[in-house]
């Protein structure tokens, strides 16, 4: 999934060959999303199959051959940038699992799996964190690298808040509210 | 290295007449060296103001002991206690605690005064704080006249001006934005990286991620601490 169109916004730019294709996807997406050949090359020849890129040229000396987007392709590639994302995804993801197989567990806390799995957010984050602090600015793929660092900072914040909700829900529930005074 | 601040096995219960004293803090020991920022999370009244209210010595252990450079605040004299919080330590609290009779500037250089620095270099010292918070706009007006985000930044400089070696923060970012919050965790970063000692209550996880070290209270005590060393980036196997 994106793999595809990823390739032909690339390709939408100028004509490319395989590798130049793996190299600017990989850099484009900030480094995160890493491409292993083969993969290009099989999702190049189904878009040349579907008419959505052509061969152009004979391959050069060293065997490369370059491809170039199509009008279909340019109308696809379109299509894929304004529609929304297919749904939500399932909230089938593994700390949600670990949460809710705690809570049915007997002789499991799951209030200690929940802080057990915040610890190990809130360490991810201050390594995204010190990352980040470590990166010079002002270089050209600043804004690329800041733009991934935030997705992914965010993504760990949404599943902290997640985890802060289930112990609240839990001490609501159970009312194992502990001792407090009113602050 | 000593540590700026120091809490050895401290508790705080309420005992006021009820059959059971409240315990707001049991056994908590935590010490925070120069040149660290230390987050404090939790549940509302797991004891995170508490725990802040007696670093900075406007409260007392009812069992263990608080040292700040150092010194036991319990052995302290009331005049002696009220000169090193005034030198030594910051404060941002939830109530920004600014005098509406004094201007923006003016709140700044108040701690500044009391410490007997001269008024032009104190004017001088509250601007460049300002300004560093993020202050924009005249510094003579008045608390009344401040959005809510201003006179959170006025807190903050107040907070940081004169080299205080301990800065305290109760949800500093609370008023502002996400960016004009993370400004302020940056100052933060900043005094940090210039050798303060912070610590930063907040339920913020957005700002867990700044802390060299995250401490997780529950029901009072220290359940559980992030230390980011352990932490493993996505972004450190990039090629």
């Amino acid at each position: 999934m994106g793999v595809r169109e990823g390739l032909l916004a690339l390709l939408d730019g100028q004509p490319r060959y395989g590798y130049q294709l793996k190299t600017a996807f990989e850099a484009t997406t900030g480094g995160v999303w890493a491409l292993n050949i083969g993969q290009v090359y099989t999702t190049l020849d189904r878009l040349a199959r579907d008419g959505h890129v052509v061969e152009v040229g004979p391959g050069d000396e060293a065997g490369r051959r370059t491809y170039a987007i199509t009008e279909n392709g340019r109308r696809e590639l379109e299509r894929w940038l304004d529609a929304s994302p297919a749904g939500a995804p399932p909230p089938r993801d593994e700390l949600l699992l670990k949460v809710l197989l705690a809570l049915g567990t007997e002789g499991v806390d799951a209030r200690d799996v929940i802080q057990c799995q915040r610890t190990g957010i809130v360490e991810a984050l201050q390594a995204h964190r010190r990352q980040l602090r470590a990166q010079t600015t002002g270089n050209n793929d600043g804004l690329v690298n800041r733009l991934v660092v935030d997705a992914l900072v965010l993504r760990l914040e949404a599943d902290l808040r997640w985890l802060d909700l289930c112990e609240e829900r839990l001490i609501a529930q159970t009312g194992t509210e502990p001792t407090r005074r009113s602050a | 290295m000593t540590p700026v601040l120091e809490l050895r096995d401290v508790s705080r219960h309420y005992d006021d007449g009820a059959a059971a004293a409240v315990v707001a803090l049991s056994h908590v020991s935590v010490s925070v060296s120069p040149g660290e920022l230390v987050a404090v999370m939790g549940p509302s009244g797991s004891g995170k103001s508490t725990l802040l209210q007696l670093a900075g010595g406007l409260d007392h252990p009812s069992d263990g002991q608080v040292l700040v450079d150092g010194h036991d605040l319990a052995d302290l004299s009331a005049r002696a206690l009220a000169a090193l919080r005034r030198q030594r330590v910051g404060y941002v609290f939830q109530r920004l605690n600014l005098l509406a009779s004094l201007t923006a500037v003016e709140n700044v250089m108040l701690p500044l005064e009391l410490d007997g620095i001269a008024s032009r270099a104190a004017r001088a010292s509250a601007e460049a704080a300002l300004a560093e918070a993020g202050f924009a706009g005249s510094t003579k007006r008045y608390p009344d006249d401040l959005s809510g985000g201003e006179q959170q930044r006025v807190a903050i400089a107040r907070a940081v001006v004169g080299e205080r070696a301990l800065l305290l923060a109760d949800e500093p970012t609370g008023a502002l934005d996400t960016v004009a919050g993370e400004a302020i965790l940056e100052l933060l970063s900043a005094r940090r990286d210039a050798g303060a000692a912070v610590v930063l209550v907040t339920h913020e996880p957005r700002f867990a991620g700044w802390a060299d070290r995250v401490v997780f209270l529950r029901d009072g005590k220290i359940i559980d601490e992030a230390q980011a060393e352990r932490g493993a980036s996505i972004l450190a196997n990039r090629r």
